[in-house]
């Protein structure tokens, strides 16, 4: 075999393995992305179309802890990867249901209802759209007028100070060595109105008179729609 | 024969002042705290695990005679961009860790692919050069984080986004893979917990530092720290090796920054790597290496020693002067201090052996005790 022919085939050879080891590399990316993908669970205890609401259960995710669930409870259960395994508990002394679910990759909060999913019926999960609240946005600021290209007046010089003042501080009885004490008076206080407090349900519109009811107040920067 | 002895014992004061004066300044400060052993013992323990694997990111460098990189601050960069697609991701757990791994990986080879050729060009200047290019990466760095994430860069995490809809918001939440690593395998053992995962990893890169030294590549990385020009005489590619060595560094300063911030839990999106380069540096400074060598030993004395400090100084400080505020000053004046004081020590000691071997030839002192410089 010539020297070259030998040469090529490395060549050949290295680009083959350095494909391999790319692909094994982005093989890896998406066994960790698929495997690792943390999903939430919003647990709907909910009447559902025909489906009614379950009394009193237990429910558990994987080998989380067990919730309990009335009629009308949602609650969520924070899980990674895409099959879980999901433990009904009716606790009226019949068997436990165990279900497995798998979950869309691309959702990552996911609405599942046990109702439906107790009677078996599709869909049971249903992808769930979380939005980030906006921030509360200020009044637009007037613009400013557009500055004049005249020559800036000068400003009136201050007025010098009034030879005596109108109140007159109470002088203290051993005068400093300067002779002159000045005292100065006491400032004002501003005194702020006491709090209002709401005894019942305000009918008046919030600040911006945006309908928002004061007491309305985020806390959690999610909110579910 | 005394002053033979007293000459060694100068020496060795002379070879491990910094280590000395750090000590001395530690153990004093133990007391006037009021920890307990305990306490600084579990402290020590979480934050070993925490910064050692940054720190022995800067051995390989120091080998290759490129002295202290202060570029790795370029791979925590990455190993940051790799986070923040792995919370982008959803991805939780240490599958969150590899991930961003991964992700940060081809990002870290570029950053010290960058920053290799960049010190080829200011042989000599290694360490202000890489100093200075981790400042100019870090606006390449902001750009990308505050204006293409979220148009260029698809960013669908509106908890990481900014509310204008693009750019990353200033911290960030690690909950998803919070201590992850550290959680994996915990060892329970006495009044300690030990962060198992993290101390496998640790001394992983251990064994493959020691067994990288071993090889082709390790030799020619050793030959070139000692002596470039004798290094490109005997064949070997002095400006590749480096840039090889570099490239290593670096990302290995991307997995260290990932284990760091997984142990912290959140990070500051814009400057939570403006200071990893400057306290890896000074914990293997404070533990004794050199511009020019350094061991495994020296990371792990070091990362303890700075850290000891670091959990001490504040509370010192307030029950000494009652204010905790001189702790964390003086824990920063120590921060740079050591690294002031290492150099300037280091200088001193080259123009002393340079004399010494001077004066040898001159047969002055010719009783071979010339020390040569050079990575060991």
């Amino acid at each position: 075999m010539s020297d070259t022919a030998a040469k090529k085939k490395i060549r050949q050879r290295r680009n083959i393995v350095r494909a391999a080891l790319i692909l094994v590399y982005l093989g890896l990316m998406v066994l960790v992305f698929v495997q690792g993908k943390g999903h939430t669970i919003l647990i709907d205890n909910k009447d559902s179309g025909s489906f009614a609401a379950l009394e009193g259960v237990r429910v558990a995710v994987d080998r989380q802890a067990d919730s309990e669930y009335a009629a009308g409870d949602r609650d969520m259960a924070k899980v990674v990867g895409q099959v879980h395994r999901v433990v009904i508990d009716r606790q009226d002394g019949s068997a436990k249901i165990e279900k497995t679910i798998r979950l869309p990759l691309g959702a990552d909060t996911v609405l599942l209802s046990l109702p439906k999913l107790v009677a078996g019926a599709e869909p049971y999960l249903e992808p769930f759209q979380v939005k980030v609240s906006a921030p509360a946005t200020r009044k637009p600021r007037r613009p400013k007028a557009p500055r004049s290209r005249a020559p800036p007046r000068p400003r009136p010089r201050p007025r010098p100070a009034p030879h005596r003042r109108r109140t007159r501080a109470k002088r203290s009885s051993t005068p400093s060595p300067a002779g002159r004490v000045r005292q100065r008076p006491t400032p004002r206080r501003r005194t702020r109105p006491p709090p209002r407090t709401r005894t019942g349900p305000s009918s008046t519109p919030s600040r911006a008179g945006r309908g928002r009811n004061p007491t309305d107040v985020v806390k959690d920067p999610f909110h579910f729609e | 024969m005394s002053g033979g002895k007293s000459s060694k014992l100068g020496r060795f004061f002379s070879e491990n002042a910094v280590v000395i004066i750090f000590l001395l300044i530690t153990v004093l400060a133990i007391k006037p705290s009021g920890l307990s052993l305990t306490y600084i013992g579990q402290e020590m323990i979480n934050r070993i695990g925490r910064d050692s694997f940054l720190v022995l990111a800067l051995l390989l460098p120091i080998y290759a005679g490129m002295g202290l990189n202060f570029g790795m601050t370029l791979g925590a960069m990455s190993g940051q961009i790799g986070l923040i697609f792995a919370i982008n991701a959803n991805i939780r757990g240490v599958d969150g860790l590899v991930f961003a791994a991964l992700a940060g990986t081809p990002i870290s080879i570029l950053m010290g692919y960058i920053c290799g050729v960049v010190l080829n060009k200011a042989k000599g200047r290694e360490m202000v050069t890489g100093y200075i290019l981790a400042f100019f990466i870090n606006g390449v760095y902001q750009f990308v984080v505050m204006y293409l994430m979220g148009v260029v860069i698809p960013i669908k995490n509106p908890a990481i986004l900014l509310s204008r809809g693009y750019g990353i918001r200033n911290t960030l939440n690690l909950e998803g893979v919070r201590q992850s690593l550290d959680i994996l395998l915990a060892l329970k053992l006495g009044p300690f917990t030990l962060p198992l995962a993290t101390f496998l990893v640790i001394a992983a890169l251990c064994v493959f530092i020691v067994w990288f030294k071993k090889t082709k590549l390790g030799q020619d990385m050793r030959a070139v720290g000692h002596d470039m020009a004798v290094a490109e005489a005997s064949g070997i590619p002095v400006d590749r090796t480096r840039v090889i060595v570099i490239i290593i560094s670096t990302v290995l300063a991307c997995y260290g920054q990932i284990i760091f911030l997984q142990n912290m839990g959140n990070f500051a999106t814009y400057n939570a790597h403006d200071q990893t380069s400057f306290f890896a540096v000074a914990a293997i400074l404070v533990g004794g290496a050199s511009v020019k060598k350094a061991t495994l030993p020296n990371v792990f004395i070091g990362v303890i020693l700075l850290h000891v400090l670091f959990v001490v100084s504040p509370l010192a400080g307030q029950n000494l002067f009652g204010s905790a505020m001189i702790g964390e000053y003086f824990r920063q004046f120590i921060g740079y201090g050591v690294i002031a004081l290492s150099l300037v020590l280091y200088a001193w000691r080259a123009r002393k052996e340079t004399e010494r071997a001077r004066e040898g030839l001159r047969g002055g002192a010719a009783n071979g005790d010339i020390a040569v410089g050079g990575a060991k």
